[in-house]
């Protein structure tokens, strides 16, 4: 016999001939309650068998329920971990009838403000939660489930919700699911986190009242004491003017001065020493777990907003920390996960504000490209790797590589009004320069002077070359990654550090992590969001290839940066 | 079979001789390293407990600065990871 699986809260509709079976099965936990419901016709006789983990029949069975009616209900528990089997049969006459069977669990009650780990550990499961909340109130469920699974939600007011009984759903296909309410009833609301495929581990936060999709944060007395109160004032106003840029494309933005008394009263915080990293990391997870933004902004480079200054994992490779914004888009003490869609726009080491002015408002008004072509320069000692890695911007041509190719040959045309920009050279700390090698030869390969008078607007740049994306105490001709920015580059990735990479594919470390970047954003996430999901994807599949995180691994997680807006994408392509 | 360290930093180097000459003059450093997944990191990403994988790897860094035709000193590193048995499992630089 055929044992069809069933899914709790989900009921299934069949139908018997008299003296006939059918058999169902459902997946459940240890210590839990399973309650079968059988509806059937009302002439007819239908009775239920259950046997826990091999096939039932009327003559093998763990429990049974034998009435002289087709309407049988049989609660089993507490449970053994493992299928039960469930036979249907029909006793006498025959006709349509329906099966549910409900795996109960102790309700998990939720607060607003807070998040709650939990785990399915099979398709087809359940877990439950009930909120409290005031009437009036708007209320937010973000889940968060693994990749490879689809995790869906569930809400209902009163009662648990099925997959059928319930006010509203979120099912994408993947396991990030979002319900807002944006008026509720006053009572208790009922959450079902569903899986309808895959197992793992998942995170559902409740929020409450207002809720930015884009939280930016910078420091008030770092940009004024940099700047002086008349450039702080403008960069306050273009702050502001972003915010409102981002509200009118539906979204709602809010700025929070770490260090600022009047800007953090509302969420009842105090302020925090804008030169303190750890305290910042602090605040803002205080300000998460009140808000839970969608985005993240950090405002202000190094001098503003500091990274956080890590030990390196590599220890012997000359780097002695790597500056990291990964604490930043961590929720919890781990480094190497971020968990937070967080983006930087960094300011230059000049103090006139120019550069920096120029970014925000570029951010503000920014409207996507129309190029849809890419450019892809490599060190030839790296071209197989490089070649593997720009395949995904679907290029039918190759990086250019170099030697033979110096900055002093790269065409205008080359690199006019592309879509997306790749390189993989190498860096230095002491110059703006980029540099490509063929043996003992190190030519510079790329450098500011190569973005006169080229069009980079609206673009997205990867970098590989150590020191790629390193800002601390740079002016923007002095570094590469601002110089993009200045010329309106949309978004830029790289390493503050060494980074790493193989010459040849399979692609790991700085050539893995660009790859799930790219992927993202052509799948049309936020560069916040492509930038969080490429450091989980780059995480899981190295993990597969070896079976842990090695150091060069957890030094490319630290140490690739993204400057951008984070609520910003690039449009499809055309 | 388990091989000394210093015949692990032989196959390193004879690794290191054909994928990046430039570097074969250089004495490398050794570390053991902890084929470990951190588990707060697990738990974020999902994953089931990860098989029993052999404890330690070792690896070798070659390590040694060169001079761009601009005049910059530019770091070149390049980290061979070899596993008890002699395999080279990763080999990454820069």
């Amino acid at each position: 016999m055929n044992f069809q699986p069933i899914s709790s809260g989900h009921a299934v509709t069949d139908r018997l001939s008299s003296r006939d079976s059918l058999g169902y099965q459902i997946r459940v936990g240890t210590n839990q309650k399973l309650v079968i419901r059988m509806d059937g016709p009302e002439e007819a006789d239908f009775d239920l068998y259950v046997k826990h983990g091999e096939d039932v029949s009327r003559w093998n069975y763990d429990f049974k329920r034998i009435t002289q009616h087709a309407d049988e209900e049989l609660t089993i528990g507490p449970t053994q971990e493992g299928n039960y089997f469930i036979l249907v049969h029909a006793h006498r006459g025959g006709g349509d009838f329906s099966l549910s069977a409900d795996i109960l669990y102790e309700e998990v009650v939720l607060l607003p403000g807070q998040q709650v780990a939990g785990e399915i550990e099979a398709g087809k499961e359940a877990r439950y939660f009930r909120i409290s909340i005031d009437q009036g109130q708007r209320l937010i469920l973000d889940l968060n489930g693994p990749l490879e699974a689809d995790f869906d939600l569930y809400l209902r007011y009163g009662q648990r919700p099925t997959n059928v009984q319930y006010d509203q759903r979120s099912y994408s296909g993947g396991s990030k699911e979002k319900i807002t309410v944006e008026a509720t009833q006053g009572g208790d609301y009922y959450v079902m986190v569903y899986s309808y495929r895959g197992k793992g581990r998942f995170t559902l936060w409740v929020g409450s009242g207002r809720k930015p999709s884009l939280l930016i944060i910078t420091s008030k007395d770092n940009l004024e004491n940099k700047y002086g109160s008349a450039v702080f004032l403008r960069i306050e106003e273009d702050i502001k003017a972003y915010a409102q840029s981002v509200g009118t494309m539906g979204q709602e933005a809010l700025t929070v001065y770490v260090d600022e008394a009047g800007s953090l009263l509302p969420y009842d915080l105090d302020p925090v020493d804008p030169q303190d990293a750890s305290a910042i990391k602090d605040l803002l997870d205080q300000l998460d777990r009140k808000l839970h933004s969608d985005h993240f902004l950090i405002v202000g480079g190094h001098e503003i907003i500091p990274f956080h200054v890590i030990p390196n994992p590599c220890g012997d490779d000359g780097d002695t920390v790597v500056y990291s914004d990964n604490p930043y888009a961590s929720r919890d003490l781990d480094l190497l996960i971020p968990e937070r869609a967080l983006t930087r726009l960094p300011d230059d080491a000049a103090t006139d504000g120019v550069f920096f002015v120029a970014l925000l408002e570029q951010v503000a008004r920014r409207a996507q490209g129309q190029s849809t072509q890419t450019f892809g320069l490599s060190a030839k000692v790296w071209e197989g790797a490089s070649n593997r890695v720009y395949r995904e911007l679907g290029s039918s041509g190759a990086v250019r590589l170099s030697p033979p190719v110096t900055n002093s040959e790269i065409r205008r045309d080359w690199i006019d009004n592309k879509e997306y920009y790749y390189f993989n050279l190498h860096g230095s700390e002491e110059t703006k320069n980029w540099y490509g090698q063929e043996g003992s030869r190190y030519p510079v390969s790329f450098c500011p002077d190569n973005l006169d008078n080229v069009s980079v607007e609206n673009a997205v740049v990867c970098c590989e070359a150590c020191y790629g994306a390193n800002i601390v105490d740079k002016r923007a001709d002095g570094a590469l990654a601002l110089t993009f920015l200045e010329k309106k580059a949309a978004c830029f990735v790289g390493s503050t550090k060494i980074a790493y990479g193989p010459s040849e594919p399979p692609c790991t470390d700085a050539d893995l992590i660009v790859i799930k970047f790219f992927n993202r954003v052509i799948e049309g996430l936020s560069f916040g969001e492509a930038f969080l999901r490429a450091k989980e994807d780059f995480a899981r599949e190295s993990i597969r290839m070896k079976g842990y995180l090695d150091k060069t691994d957890e030094k490319t997680l630290l140490e690739f940066v993204i400057f951008a807006d984070p609520s910003a994408r690039m449009e499809a392509s055309s | 079979m388990t091989l000394t360290i210093d015949q692990l930093k032989q196959i390193a180097k004879e690794y290191i001789r054909k994928d990046s000459p430039d570097l074969a003059a250089e004495e490398p450093t050794h570390q053991e390293e902890e084929r470990v997944v951190d588990p707060a990191a697990q738990a974020k990403l999902g994953l089931a407990k990860p098989k029993k994988i052999p404890a330690k790897v070792n690896v070798f860094t070659f390590k040694k600065t060169v001079t761009a035709e601009d005049g910059a000193k530019i770091p070149i590193v390049t980290r061979i990871t070899v596993d008890a048995d002699g395999n080279v499992i990763k080999a990454t630089g820069n």
